[in-house]
């Protein structure tokens, strides 16, 4: 945990004591601050699966500091052998993909030249900054000769050699399909202090982790790449020439400006299928409305533009082609309008091979890999929305690692975490809340119950979301992507849905083309939403207490004539010496108590509902912080039943099923699942057994 | 042949309401014991829970995924009720097959239907073991090598990196395993069918008729198989189509799938039972009549007619090759 953010979310309350600002529209920067420029020429021989690279890079000091030296990735060098950090941590697997024993990957600098050609060669040292393994090679750092001052720069030539492993984590090779990622000797941050709560500026620039991805500075790209004429290329950014050799090579030229990576495939057996986005007829103006007036926002700040998209697809998938087409429009068009424009021209949507599926799931800028199977062509597999959640989820990442770079080694939950999240409300709006994610034979599969799913399953295991992607004890897919997601959702329900939706829309706003941290975001949050949200993040972003509130017990019972001594009029009166039965009929009156627990130590403000007979669903509200609640009525109508969060608003909690208790036992589901129980069980007794 | 045997089957899975009735109640009772735990657990987990009504919809990943991790204990348990169960079944079965083909195969008989029943599942239960032991040897040894051979096959089919080849080749390989355990399954029933037509008691020597009859008359072995696996998967489509046309929120829509259930499982018995008695038919009916007994037989005796149940002694049965 950042001491900086510690800091922050303790003055938050002080900030707000102060007076809230009214929360203004940020405008959307067109552009970033453009700290790096690179241009490269690289070869791929597609033999060996080797790439011959160039690339001059000028690097601009953003900070108040002179730089003595230069710090840049090696990534590829992750894959190089057994003793680098990424194999050490990972086994040699990711998301179930087992790496080759045959192909490593690597890349090797064979020289660094300052553009006046003072060679810095000699000079390159390996750093390890994140742990003490020696072996390796993936940070490199460079000194140099004379200090860059503050806002000075520095150009300089890398010539490098490079060998693609197999692909089992994003980057790599199968047979001819390329996916060429996280290849080139590349620049890590300059962080000036101040920045994501640095004392003193300073690089960050982490070694290659099994959990972790990315972290890099914005500017533009200029990038050659030859590969032989017949194969299909897709790059970041906007294709600018295309030049065929004479030796059947061919020489493709793609341009970007304000992207903070560059990636590119080819395999000569995709199939390209072009389509244009149109801001106009993609998009109504009723929604141009709609969403104007949920952000707060004019009509002409949340106007979109037009997209060029191109899809690469494996000649096995044609038939799912359309579906990634649908897919990124759907993220353009909603991701859009909710944050703010895409602002690049053209985005590239990859669709590897099966057995390359390391490759699948992954985002670039302008650039993103998806994934599916032939099954998928087929009922009842078209059903599942692989290729729908994937493809918008990747898209998502535009926006969330994209345009608001955040550093994915320290703090994954900020682009995993909030990509989550919003790619589930883009779905939502797109293919409907019942079956979001896909439905098969009589299954239906909502993004809420893929995200009750995994706080079932994960909830009890208690690590915290924000840390660094490579300290997790384990469960990274959960503490990076699905608590995150289901906190988010929580704290939806918590603010409602313009207040979260403006809470987004501003983090995205201010931190477009920056490098938030988690902090940050806090802060927007209290800001916009008018109100300290310390008490929530500090139990849910920044601890590891379990949310889990349960309904105890429910009763009610008839309510018995008073009996005894009562003093009235200066008498002393004996009631109902003999006790009586209840009344009965319309005089009769119940009493219902309900006992409401908090299980866990999270404490959440809560909604407790109550059905009395014939009566409409009551609701009252408890902050949550009591270890437990009795609730006692005298009513003419028995108490039903009682739930906690009958909204199924609270995505935290731990155990969905204690939330609500009945007074009278229902055995509708006991007897159905019984009957269907014993069903199969006769099944397998009349296979087995006659 | 064939139509004799399937006219026998179906007489028999119809008229026979009795032994039908019998096998059911036997397959309640032994289910029962596994079911019960189960049903007593849902009903503690979810008579007083609300939430657990989304159930009665259909399955919910998210609450089931809570369910599990909340009582992770109940699942093992449930697991290996069923694997007990699944063995249990294995027994049952040689036991139950007796009675059955008893039925079927001695026609007309006057002795009460359960002591015929109970008579033949006794006299046949431990050759019925004896041949499901040789059987799973067998399969074993014989699923290996097709594993082997055909795994081999469909992985150079694989290669290369096709996907319509790659899900071609897990078909083919999908469609052996299947085809070698059907193979195996039918066998194993004219093994019992031969054994209760000839009285052997040499179970090595009857699996292997069994195996060299299946191989060689695998048109009608197949026909009489496919027709019963017909019949059972069309009972339990319509209860599967049942219970995904209505949901279970009403006691009434939550009886009749129950009735539909167990009306499923009878119709599968009936057909089990029609299936025996065809191919106790086919088996019979292939194979040529024996000769009479060569002995003179007493005007004044009355006649018998033995003409399969010769047990060891070496005699002309036809099913003895």
């Amino acid at each position: 945990m950042r001491p900086a953010w510690i800091a922050s979310v303790l003055l938050a309350p002080l900030v707000l004591m102060l007076g809230a600002a009214p929360v203004l529209a940020d405008p959307l920067p067109e552009r970033s601050n453009r700290v790096v420029s690179y241009q490269i020429s690289v070869r791929l021989n597609p033999a060996t699966h080797q790439l011959d690279g160039r690339e001059t890079v000028t690097w601009r000091n953003p900070s108040t500091d002179s730089v003595s030296d230069l710090w840049l990735h090696l990534y590829l060098n992750a894959f190089k052998n057994t003793s680098s950090t990424f194999v050490r941590e990972s086994g040699g697997q990711l998301r179930g993909d087992r790496m080759s024993e045959n192909d490593w990957g690597w890349v090797d600098v064979t020289s660094f030249r300052l553009a006046d050609g003072t060679d810095l060669t000699g000079a390159i040292r390996f750093e390890h900054p994140d742990d003490d393994n020696a072996e390796d090679r993936t940070v490199i750092r460079v000194p140099l000769p004379q200090a860059v001052p503050a806002n000075g720069s520095v150009s300089f030539e890398v010539v490098f050699k490079a060998q693609l492993p197999e692909v089992f984590a994003r980057s790599g090779f199968k047979r001819d399909f390329h996916l060429v990622g996280q290849w080139f000797p590349k620049l890590g941050v300059y962080e000036p202090a101040g920045l994501r709560g640095r004392a003193t500026g300073g690089w960050n620039c982490h070694q290659y982790h099994a959990n972790s991805e990315f972290y890099a500075d914005y500017g533009d790209f200029h990038v050659e790449m030859t590969v032989p004429s017949h194969f299909v290329l897709g790059a970041t950014g906007e294709q600018k020439a295309r030049v065929d050799n004479r030796n059947g090579t061919a020489t493709y030229t793609f341009e970007q400006a304000d992207v903070h990576d560059f990636a590119w495939t080819v395999d000569p057996s995709y199939v390209k299928v072009r389509r244009t986005f149109s801001a106009t007829r993609d998009v109504t103006p009723e929604e141009y409305a709609r969403t104007a007036a949920l952000l707060g926002r004019t009509r002409e700040e949340v106007q979109l533009s037009d997209v060029d998209i191109t899809v690469l697809v494996q000649p096995a998938h044609m038939p799912q082609a359309e579906r990634y087409v649908q897919a990124a429009k759907a993220g353009i068009k909603q991701f859009g309008l909710a944050y703010g424009r895409y602002p690049y021209r053209t985005l590239t949507v990859v669709d590897p091979p099966q057995d390359a599926s390391g490759a699948g799931g992954m985002e670039y800028p302008t650039f993103i890999t998806g994934g599916t199977s032939y099954l998928g062509n087929f009922w009842p597999f078209d059903g599942i929305r692989g290729v729908e959640g994937v493809t918008v989820h990747e898209f998502g990442h535009q926006f969330w690692y994209g345009m608001v770079g955040n550093n994915e080694f320290e703090e994954a939950w900020l682009d995993e975490g909030i990509t989550t999240y919003t790619t589930g409300l883009v779905m939502e709006a797109e293919y409907g809340v019942e079956a979001t994610n896909g439905r098969m034979l009589a299954l239906k599969i909502s993004e809420v119950d893929t995200l009750r799913a995994s706080v079932g399953a994960f909830a009890r295991n208690k690590d915290t979301i924000a840390k660094p992607a490579w300290m997790y004890l384990g469960d990274y897919g959960y503490y990076a992507y699905m608590k995150p997601a289901a906190a988010l959702r929580t704290l939806q329900g918590f603010l409602g849905n313009q207040a979260m939706a403006r809470v987004m829309r501003t983090f995205h706003e201010r931190w477009r083309f920056g490098h938030p941290a988690t902090a940050d975001f806090f802060a927007v949050a209290n800001e916009v939403a008018g109100q300290d949200l310390g008490w929530f993040f500090r139990q849910a972003i920044l601890g590891s207490d379990v949310l889990d509130y349960s309904v105890d017990a429910v009763s009610t019972a008839p309510v018995e004539p008073t009996r005894g001594v009562i003093d009235s009029n200066g008498k002393r009166v004996t009631l109902n010496p003999e006790k009586k039965e209840p009344a009965k009929g319309s005089a009769a009156r119940y009493e219902s108590r309900v006992v409401v627990r908090r299980l866990g130590e999270f404490t959440f403000p809560v909604k407790i509902a109550l059905k009395f007979e014939g009566r409409a669903v009551e609701r009252v509200s408890w902050d949550g912080v009591e270890r437990w609640k009795r609730l006692s009525f005298v009513r003419a109508e028995r108490l039903e039943w009682a739930s906690v969060d009958p909204d199924s608003t609270i995505l935290l909690d731990a155990v969905a099923l204690n939330n609500a208790r009945r007074v009278q036992p229902d055995s509708r589901l006991a007897t159905w699942w019984g009957a269907r129980w014993l069903s199969g069980l006769q099944q397998l007794v009349s296979f087995l057994g006659m | 042949m064939i139509g004799r045997a399937l006219g026998e089957g179906i007489r028999s899975a119809t008229r026979r309401p009795g032994l039908v009735a019998t096998l059911w109640a036997w397959n309640l009772a032994l289910t029962l014991l596994a079911a019960v735990p189960f049903w007593a657990w849902v009903s503690t987990v979810s008579s007083v829970s609300p939430a657990t009504d989304a159930f009665l919809d259909g399955l919910n990943i998210g609450l089931m995924t809570h369910l599990v991790a909340a009582e992770p204990n109940a699942f093992s348990m449930i697991a290996t009720a069923v694997a007990i169960l699944a063995l249990t079944s294995l027994l049952s079965g040689a036991f139950l097959s007796g009675g059955i083909l008893e039925i079927v195969t001695t026609e007309p008989d006057d002795r009460p239907l359960l002591h015929r029943f109970f008579g033949g599942a006794g006299r046949f239960f431990g050759r019925f073991v004896r041949l499901l032991a040789i059987a799973g040897l067998t399969l074993g040894v014989v699923m290996a090598i097709v594993a082997a051979t055909v795994g081999a096959a469909t992985r150079a089919l694989a290669r290369g990196g096709s996907e319509p080849r790659a899900l071609f080749a897990a078909v083919i390989l999908q469609v052996a395993v299947g085809l070698t355990i059907g193979f195996f399954v039918l066998a194993l029933d004219y093994a019992r069918v031969m054994t209760v037509l000839s009285g052997s008691r040499s179970m090595a020597r009857t699996w292997w008729r069994a195996l060299l009859f299946v191989v060689r008359r695998t048109p009608g072995v197949a026909t009489i198989g496919l027709l019963a696996a017909i019949g059972v998967l069309g009972a339990m489509a319509i209860a599967a189509a049942f219970d995904i046309a209505y949901g279970a929120r009403t006691w009434g829509v939550i009886v009749c799938a129950v009735v539909v259930h167990q009306a499923m499982v009878v119709v599968r018995t009936a057909v089990r039972v029609g299936q025996l008695s065809a191919q106790a038919r086919y088996c019979r009916d292939s194979l040529p009549a024996p000769a009479p007994p060569a002995v003179d037989v007493p005007e004044s005796a009355p006649p018998t007619v033995e003409p399969l149940a010769e047990p060891d002694a070496g005699s002309s049965s036809p099913l003895r090759e």
